[in-house]
C-alpha cells in the first residue's frame, strides 16, 4: 500500500482555487464532511486540503491498527504523510479537536511546514490536574467511557447533543450521524487515546504561529483552557472567542467560524 | 490481466493450491468470469478443517452465538458473491482475478521478508545466483521461488477491502481474524516463538520491494507479537540512530513513558528494542547523579567513581551496550543543584559518549520543554555534546492495553515503512533546523560578498563593506551595494572622488556604530540606494546636487564637512583658513547645507538672513516655498533657497552623515536629534533667531530630552508637542520655521484667529491668499488633517491656540493622546512624525495662564499689522506752527501732528506722526488684551470698519482660558516662554537712526516729520531680521542716500523747511523692495510742496 492508497484510505481531497494550502482537519467523532459549510467560505482563496482521520466511521474500518494508533503521533504520521505525498512544503492548518493536537505535534516536527496553526476547541489535557483545568475529572470520564461501551447509540445520541451544546437541531443530526458512524470498539478507543493524551509539556516547543478559536461556552474546553494554551505555546499566539457555544462551532455555527478563521488566517 | 490459474498455482504450496482449487470450482460453479479472493474465503470456510474458521472461532465476538455469527458470515459471503457478475461463456478454469494474484504477491514477499525464512531464501538466492550465473538475483526472481504457505496466502486474502468487509458485516474483525491465524494457540506464541538469529534486518531498503513501501503499515507484515507501545517503540527507534541518538522524553507524561520503557528494557520485552539492541542492559544514574549534584563542594572523585563504573559496564557487557538512565532532567536544574558539578557532569558524559562510542547511551525525560531549555541556557554545549534527541511524549499510557485487541499485526511493518518514514521527519525538526537554516545564510552571505566584491572594485572599500554587510539582512546589504554602485559610478565620472571617499568613510561611522543603530542607519542607506538607484535623475541629482553645492560655495570642505565630526579630517582639508571657524562652526551646528551655504555667500557678514528661513514655512509643499522665498529674499540669495526646496534638501540628505544615518521613513525628529548635539541645536537655533536665548535653550532641550528617553511618549511614536507662549510672536515663528528646516519637516501655519492680527500678511501673503480660496468652507480641523495627510513629517504651528474651536480641541486631546489626528469626518492621520507647536500670546504667571498687558507705545500686534508701504519724502516749507519751535537753539525738533506725543530721548526737531489710524489700532489692541468680557458687538462696533478685529474671538478666548488650554497645555512635551521683545527700545534706537542721518544732512531749522508707519514699518523690518543690520543697512543706504538728494535739491540748511517721512499709501513691489528686506524701499520717493518747489528748487 503506497502513498497513492494512503491518500485513498483516508479520503484526502483537494479543493479550491486559492494560492496556499489550507488543511481542515476534523475532530473527534466527525468526518471532514463537518467542514462542508464553513468550506465555501475558503474555496476561492485557498487550496484546501481535507482528510478523514483514520478512525473516523468514512474511513475502513481495517486501516485502524489498535496498535499502532495508541498515540497521537501516528495520527501525526498520517498527516505528515499526506501531506508529504500531496508534495506540499507551507501550508496552514486549521484544526479542530484532536486535530488540533494533532497540528501542534505536527509542527513540533516540522516546524517549516506549517505557517499557521488554527486551533478550534483545542485542548492540551482534558483532564484536571492539580494546577490544571481540563474540564474533566479521571472519575467522570470512566463513566463516560462505561457509558460509551453499555450502549454506544445511546451515549452517541446524549452526547452529541451536549457536545453541540447550541440548539441547532441539524448540528446535532449530523454530529450523531458521524459519531454513530464510528465503530464502537474505536470510538472508545480513541477517546481513551485522547484522554490520556497531554500535550501540555510539549506546547514550548511551538514554534509557528497560532491563532486558537474556543467558543464562549464547550463542554469539553473551559474557556481557561484557551488562555494556557495562549500562555504556554512557544510561538506567536491569539485567542479568539467566538460568541456562539458548542463544541462544534463549524456544525453549528459554521457562518461565524468562516469569519473567525479569516480573521486568524489573515492574522 | 486476469492470471490462468496454473500461473498462480506455481507460486503456492500444495496446500495452498489446493485452497486455490476449490476456491477455482466455487466460481465455476457460479460460472463467474474470474476466480476472486471471495471465492478462496468462501472455499476455505467449506474446508472441514481449514485455519480460516478456527481463526473467525477463536475470534468472534463472544456477545453473539457461534452458530449465529457463522450463519451471518455464510450469509454475507454469498450475498458478496452473488454481486459478482456472472458472464454465460463458462472458461474451464476462471483466470485468477489480479486482486487475487495481488494478494498471492503479497503473500510472498511477506514470507520473504519473515525472519524464520531468511537464510533460506538468502541461501536460495545465493544458490540461484552461483548456479545461472545470470544476474538474477532480483527479490522478483526469489519471490518465483517461493512458494505460498496457506496461513501467509489466508492473512494476505483477509487484507483484501472486499473480502473484509463480508467479514465486517458478518460481526468479526479482520484484523482478530489475522491475529488468530498469525497467533494458532496463545500460549503457544508466548514462549514457543522461534527467535530469529543474530542480525536479522538488513537496513532499510532491501526489504523492499521496487515499489518502496511507505506510508500506513498495512501490508502484510511478519509477525512480531508484543504489547509494547508507541512509546517504547519510538525510543527504541531513536537509539539505533547515527545521530542525536539519546533520547530526551519530553512531555507531561515523559517520565512515566521513560519508567515503562526502562522497565520493558529491563525485564527484555519483546519489540521493545530493534534488534541491534538486543541485550541493552540499563544504568539507573539517577539516584548517583542527583545526589552528587545537590552537593555543595564538586567532588570529582565520586563522580569519576560513576563514570568509572558505567565505562566499565559499557566495555564488559555482551549486548548492545549500556543505556544509562537519567530519569528526569529537572534534578540538574533545580535551585539547589551545584552548577559546576553539572557543567562537570556534562563534559564528563560528553567524554564517555566519545570513549565508549556505540556502546552507551542516554536517556532522560522531563515533564515540559521549559525544563529543557533551562537546562540549556545553563549547559548550552549540553545538547550537541550529548548527543540529545528531543522526543515529544504525548500519551499517557498508551490505551493499547485496555481496550481493543491487542494486535501488534501491523506494528512489525512499521519499523521498515512508517517508522522510517517518522524518523526523518523527527530529525529535521530539532536538528534540521539549525543546518538547514544555516547553509543557505551562508550561502547568501558567499553570494553578496562576491556581489559587493564585483562592484567595490570600482572604487569603494571592500573591506569595510563586506564587514559591515555581515551584519546586515540580505535586502539591506543588496540595497547598500545599490549605494556603492552608485558611489563607483560617481567616481567613473572621475569629478567627484571626494563623494566616494565620503561614502565609505560614512560606511565606517556607521559600521562603527551600536548595533541597535544598525537598524535605522540601513534604513536610511536603502532609503538613500533607492534614491540611487530607483531613478537614474534622483541620483544623478543626488551626485550634482552635492557638487553644486560644492561649487556654489567654492569651499571643497563643505563636501567633506560630511565626514566631519571627525575634526582633524575637517581642518585638514580647510582651504580657506580665514573663514575656517566661521563655516567650520556653522556647519557643524548645521546639517543643512543651504543654510552654511547662505552664510558663505554673504562673504563672512554676520547675517545670514534669517529672513531666508521664515520664507520655507507654508501651508502647502515645496515649489510654494521656494516661490515665497524668493520673494521675500534678495535675488542674491536665490541660489541658496533652491537648495531650501525640497528637492535641494534630498539631495543634501544623501551626502549628509548625518543624514544617512536617519531612517527617513520614520523620520521623526529623532535621528537628527540624535545626530546633532545639544550645542549644535542651540548654536543653529540661535543663528537664526538671533534672540530668545531662554526660549531657544529650553526647546533644545526638550528636542534632545525627548530623544534621549526611550520611555517618553515621544520616542515612541515619534510626536513631539511644543506650547510657545508669550508675546515674541514673530520670534516663534522663526523657531519654528528653523526648526522646520532643521528636523526636514514640512511647516504647516495655522492662526486660529484667521481674521484677526494680520501679522501672518508680512510673511505669509501669498500663502494666506491660497489659503483662503482652497480652504474656504473647511474647518480648521479638516485643513490640519489634509495637509498633515498631504506631509506626515509636519510641524503644525498653532498660532492662537486659545482661540482653537470645540472640535479642534477634542481633536488636538484625542490626538495627544493616541497619536491620531482626526478631522471632522473621523478619518484619522497618523500624527506620528510630526511636531506640534501651540503658541499663544498668553504667559504663565504663578503657574496659571494670563493675558499679558501690552504697555508700551509699540505694541507687537501694531507692528505686526504694519504694511509694506511705498514711502515718499515730503519738503515743505514750515507753517507759522511749526516754526513757533524753531527759535529753539536745538537744531531738529521732535512734533506730533496726531497726538503731540513726544518721544523719549528724541530730538526735538524730528517728529513722528502717528495717524489717527494707527493710534486706533493700538487702542483697539489694548482693548482687546484687557477688556475680556467685552461683548462681540460691542467690540465690532468699537472697531468699527477696523477688519483686524475678530468678532468673537474674545469669547473664546475667554472661554478657553481656564478648562481645556490650561489642561492642554499642561500635558505638552514642553512649555517655551518667550520674553516680550522691546519694541519701545527698539523704536527708539531707531528713530534715534533716523534722526541721526537727518541730522547729517539738514541744517539747522529744519524739521522732520516721522510718520509713525514708517517707523513701524522700520521697525518690524529689524523685528523680522536676527540683527539689527536690516535697518541699519537701510537708513545708510537708502535713507541717507535719500536725504543727500533732498538737501542738494531743497538747500536744507535754510531752515524753514519741514522734512516729512510718510508712507505713500501704495503698497510695495517686489522689485522696489530694498535688499534683502522685503519690506523695506529701495528708494524713496521725495515729492516737492509746488510752492516749495517754485521758491527753493534750484536745480529742477
Amino acid at each position: 500500500m503506497g502513498t497513492t492508497s494512503l491518500l485513498e484510505t483516508l479520503n484526502v481531497r483537494v479543493v479550491g482555487e486559492g494560492e496556499k494550502y489550507l488543511v481542515l482537519a476534523h475532530g473527534f467523532g466527525t468526518d471532514q464532511s463537518a467542514w462542508q459549510h464553513v468550506l465555501p467560505f475558503f474555496v476561492p482563496h485557498y487550496k484546501i486540503i481535507l482528510y478523514d482521520l483514520v478512525c473516523a466511521g468514512s474511513v475502513n474500518p481495517d486501516y485502524f491498527d489498535f496498535s499502532r494508533y495508541s498515540t497521537l503521533d501516528a495520527f501525526v504520521d498520517d498527516l505528515l504523510n499526506i501531506l508529504g505525498s500531496l508534495g506540499i512544503d507551507s501550508c496552514a492548518y486549521v484544526g479542530h479537536s484532536v486535530s488540533a493536537m494533532i497540528g501542534i505535534i505536527a509542527s513540533i516536527r516540522r516546524p517549516e511546514l506549517f505557517t499557521k496553526l488554527v486551533l478550534v476547541g483545542a485542548s492540551p489535557r482534558f483532564l484536571n490536574d492539580k494546577y490544571y483545568h481540563g474540564g474533566f475529572e479521571e472519575g467522570e470520564i470512566e463513566k463516560v467511557f462505561g457509558a460509551m461501551e453499555a450502549n454506544y447509540k445511546a451515549w452517541v445520541n446524549s452526547f452529541a447533543a451536549v457536545a453541540v451544546g447550541a440548539d441547532v437541531p441539524t448540528a446535532v443530526t449530523e454530529y450523531s450521524r458521524t459519531l454513530f458512524n464510528m465503530r464502537p470498539d474505536m470510538a472508545l478507543f480513541v477517546s481513551r487515546m485522547v484522554f490520556n493524551s497531554d500535550i501540555r509539556g510539549i506546547l514550548g516547543m511551538v514554534s509557528t504561529p497560532c491563532c486558537i478559536i474556543q467558543t464562549a461556552k464547550d463542554v469539553s474546553v473551559p474557556e481557561s483552557v484557551a488562555e494556557y494554551l495562549k500562555g504556554h505555546l512557544g510561538g506567536r499566539s491569539t485567542v479568539e472567542i467566538m460568541n456562539v457555544e458548542g463544541h462544534l462551532p463549524h456544525l453549528s455555527a459554521p457562518l461565524q467560524l468562516a469569519q473567525s478563521l479569516r480573521r486568524a488566517l489573515l492574522l | 490481466m486476469p492470471t490462468p490459474v496454473s500461473a498462480a498455482r506455481q507460486c503456492l504450496t500444495p496446500e495452498a493450491a489446493t485452497a486455490l482449487d476449490g476456491a477455482v470450482s466455487v466460481a465455476r460453479r457460479r460460472s463467474h468470469p474470474q476466480t476472486t479472493s471471495l471465492h478462496v474465503v468462501s472455499a476455505l470456510l467449506s474446508l472441514p478443517s481449514s485455519s480460516l474458521l478456527d481463526a473467525c472461532c477463536r475470534s468472534r465476538n463472544s456477545a453473539y452465538s457461534p452458530r449465529l455469527q457463522f450463519k451471518a458470515l455464510e450469509l454475507c459471503l454469498s450475498v458478496s458473491l452473488d454481486r459478482v457478475p456472472s458472464s454465460a461463456q463458462l472458461p474451464d478454469d476462471p483466470p485468477v482475478s489480479n486482486s487475487l494474484m495481488a494478494a498471492i504477491k503479497r503473500a510472498q514477499a511477506n514470507q520473504r521478508r519473515q525472519p524464520e525464512n531468511f537464510h533460506l531464501y538468502h541461501q536460495m538466492a545465493l544458490q540461484c545466483s552461483f548456479s545461472s550465473s545470470s544476474p538474477a538475483t532480483s527479490p522478483s526472481s526469489i519471490n518465483n521461488m517461493i512458494k505460498v504457505e496457506l496461513q501467509h496466502l489466508i492473512l494476505s486474502i483477509l487484507d483484501d477491502p472486499v473480502v473484509s468487509r463480508v467479514f465486517g458485516e458478518a460481526g468479526f474483525s479482520s484484523t482478530e481474524i489475522k491475529l488468530a491465524i498469525a497467533r494458532p494457540l496463545p500460549h503457544l506464541f508466548r514462549y514457543g516463538r522461534p527467535r530469529g538469529g543474530a542480525p536479522l534486518f538488513l537496513p532499510d531498503g532491501q526489504e523492499f520491494g521496487p515499489g518502496g513501501r511507505r506510508g500506513l503499515g498495512f501490508n502484510f507484515p511478519f509477525p512480531v507479537f508484543s504489547d509494547v507501545n508507541e512509546n517504547c517503540r519510538r525510543i527504541g527507534e531513536l537509539l539505533v540512530r547515527s545521530k542525536g541518538r539519546n533520547p530526551l522524553l519530553v512531555g507531561v507524561c515523559a517520565i512515566d513513558a521513560l519508567r515503562s520503557f526502562i522497565e520493558s528494557v529491563k525485564s527484555k520485552k519483546e519489540g521493545c528494542l530493534p534488534m541491534q539492541l538486543s541485550g541493552l542492559s540499563v544504568i539507573s544514574a539517577e539516584d548517583g547523579l542527583s545526589k552528587l549534584v545537590a552537593q555543595e563542594k564538586v567532588d570529582e572523585a565520586r563522580l569519576e567513581l560513576v563514570f568509572g563504573e558505567v565505562s566499565d559496564a559499557a566495555r564488559q557487557c555482551s549486548g548492545a551496550g549500556v543505556l544509562v538512565d537519567f530519569e528526569d532532567l529537572n534534578c540538574f536544574v533545580s535551585d539547589r543543584v551545584n552548577s559546576d558539578m553539572v557543567s562537570l557532569m556534562v563534559s564528563r558524559l560528553a567524554r564517555l559518549l566519545e570513549v565508549c562510542s556505540g556502546k552507551v547511551w542516554f536517556i532522560g525525560a522531563t515533564t515540559s520543554y521549559d525544563t529543557y531549555l533551562k537546562f540549556l541556557s545553563r549547559y548550552p554545549s549540553a545538547e550537541k555534546e550529548l548527543d540529545l534527541q528531543i522526543l515529544p511524549i504525548t500519551t499517557l499510557r498508551p490505551s493499547a492495553a485496555e481496550s481493543g485487541p491487542r494486535s501488534s499485526l501491523m506494528e512489525s511493518f512499521v519499523p521498515f515503512a512508517g517508522f522510517f518514514s517518522s524518523l526523518s521527519e523527527l530529525i529535521i525538526p530539532v536538528s534540521g533546523n539549525s543546518y538547514q537554516s544555516v547553509p543557505s545564510r551562508d550561502e547568501l552571505n558567499k553570494t553578496k560578498t562576491q556581489e559587493a566584491i564585483s562592484v567595490t572594485r570600482e572604487g569603494a572599500t571592500a573591506s569595510v563593506a563586506d564587514q559591515y554587510q555581515c551584519s546586515l539582512p540580505s535586502w539591506l546589504r543588496m540595497a547598500e551595494l545599490g549605494t556603492k554602485a552608485v558611489c563607483a559610478k560617481n567616481k567613473n565620472d572621475g569629478s567627484s572622488e571626494t563623494a566616494c571617499t565620503l561614502q565609505t568613510e560614512t560606511e565606517l561611522m556607521s559600521a562603527k556604530e551600536s548595533q541597535q543603530k544598525e537598524k535605522s542607519r540601513s534604513l536610511s542607506k536603502t532609503d538613500s540606494c533607492l534614491f540611487g538607484i530607483g531613478s537614474r535623475e534622483a541620483s544623478s541629482s543626488m551626485s550634482t546636487g552635492s557638487q553644486k553645492a560644492m561649487t556654489s560655495q567654492h569651499v571643497t570642505e563643505s563636501c567633506q564637512v560630511p565626514k566631519s565630526q571627525n575634526e582633524n579630517f575637517l581642518s585638514k582639508h580647510m582651504e580657506r583658513p580665514s573663514n575656517v571657524e566661521h563655516i567650520d562652526s556653522h556647519v557643524l551646528k548645521s546639517p543643512n547645507l543651504s543654510w552654511c551655504n547662505s552664510s558663505t555667500d554673504d562673504g563672512g557678514q554676520t547675517s545670514p538672513a534669517s529672513a531666508t528661513s521664515i520664507p520655507t514655512t507654508s501651508l502647502s509643499s515645496g515649489a510654494n516655498c521656494a516661490s515665497e522665498a524668493t520673494s521675500l529674499n534678495a535675488p542674491r540669495n536665490r541660489n541658496q533657497l533652491v537648495c531650501q526646496s525640497p528637492q535641494g534638501s534630498n539631495s543634501f540628505k544623501e551626502i549628509i552623515p548625518g543624514n544617512l544615518n536617519l531612517p527617513r521613513s520614520s523620520c521623526g525628529l529623532s535621528p537628527d536629534i540624535n545626530v546633532m548635539n545639544f550645542k549644535m541645536l542651540y548654536g543653529d537655533l540661535i543663528q537664526k533667531m538671533g534672540r530668545q536665548a531662554e526660549a531657544v535653550r529650553s526647546i533644545c532641550e526638550v528636542l534632545c530630552r525627548a530623544r534621549r528617553e526611550t520611555h517618553c511618549k515621544a520616542a515612541l511614536r515619534g510626536d513631539l508637542w511644543f506650547t510657545f507662549l508669550g508675546s515674541d510672536r514673530i520670534g516663534k515663528m522663526i523657531i519654528a520655521s528653523a526648526l522646520s528646516n532643521i528636523l526636514r519637516k514640512h511647516l504647516i501655519y495655522v492662526d486660529l484667529c484667521p481674521r484677526g492680527i494680520r501679522c501672518h500678511d508680512v510673511i505669509f501673503s501669498e500663502k494666506m491668499k491660497s489659503y483662503d480660496s482652497k480652504y474656504r468652507g473647511k474647518t480648521t480641523v479638516d485643513v490640519i488633517a489634509g495637509e498633515l495627510g498631504k506631509n506626515p513629517c509636519s510641524i503644525i504651528f498653532l498660532e492662537n491656540i486659545e482661540k482653537a474651536d470645540e472640535q479642534l480641541q477634542n481633536n488636538l486631546s484625542q490626538a495627544f493622546c493616541s497619536g491620531k489626528f482626526s478631522d471632522s469626518y473621523g478619518r484619522e492621520v497618523s500624527m506620528s512624525n510630526a511636531v506640534v507647536i501651540a503658541a499663544s500670546s498668553l504667559v504663565r504667571v504663578g503657574g496659571v495662564l494670563s493675558v499679558v498687558e501690552e504697555l508700551g507705545r509699540h505694541s507687537e500686534d501694531r507692528v505686526l499689522g504694519s504694511e509694506c508701504w511705498q514711502m515718499k519724502i515730503l519738503v515743505e516749507r514750515a507753517t507759522w506752527e511749526d516754526s513757533v519751535d524753531n527759535h529753539d537753539p536745538i537744531p531738529c525738533m521732535l512734533k506730533t501732528l496726531a497726538n503731540k506725543r513726544k518721544l523719549p530721548g528724541a530730538s526735538e526737531n524730528v517728529v513722528l506722526l502717528e495717524t489717527s489710524e494707527t493710534v486706533k489700532r493700538a487702542n483697539m489692541n489694548l482693548c482687546r488684551g484687557l477688556d475680556l468680557n467685552l461683548p462681540a458687538e460691542g467690540d465690532e462696533a468699537f472697531h468699527g470698519d477696523d477688519d483686524g478685529a475678530c468678532p468673537n474671538d474674545t469669547d473664546a478666548f475667554s472661554g478657553n482660558l481656564g478648562g481645556w488650554l490650561s489642561e492642554f497645555l499642561d500635558r505638552m512635551d514642553g512649555e517655551v516662554s518667550f520674553k516680550p521683545q522691546d519694541l519701545d527700545a527698539l523704536a527708539d534706537d531707531i528713530f534715534m537712526g533716523v534722526k541721526n542721518s537727518f541730522q547729517r544732512h539738514a541744517g539747522p531749522g529744519c524739521s522732520l516729520e516721522v510718520d509713525s508707519k514708517v517707523l513701524d514699518q522700520l521697525l518690524l523690518a529689524a523685528y523680522l531680521s536676527n540683527s539689527k543690520n536690516a535697518w541699519e543697512e537701510w537708513l545708510t543706504q537708502v535713507l541717507d542716500r535719500e536725504f543727500a538728494e533732498v538737501r542738494n535739491r531743497f538747500k536744507l540748511a535754510q531752515g524753514t523747511i519741514v522734512v516729512k517721512l510718510l508712507t505713500t499709501g501704495e503698497l510695495l513691489s517686489e522689485d522696489q523692495a530694498f535688499g534683502g528686506h522685503a519690506n523695506l524701499p529701495s528708494r524713496i520717493i521725495i515729492h516737492p510742496c509746488p510752492s516749495l518747489d517754485l521758491a527753493s528748487c534750484p536745480t529742477s
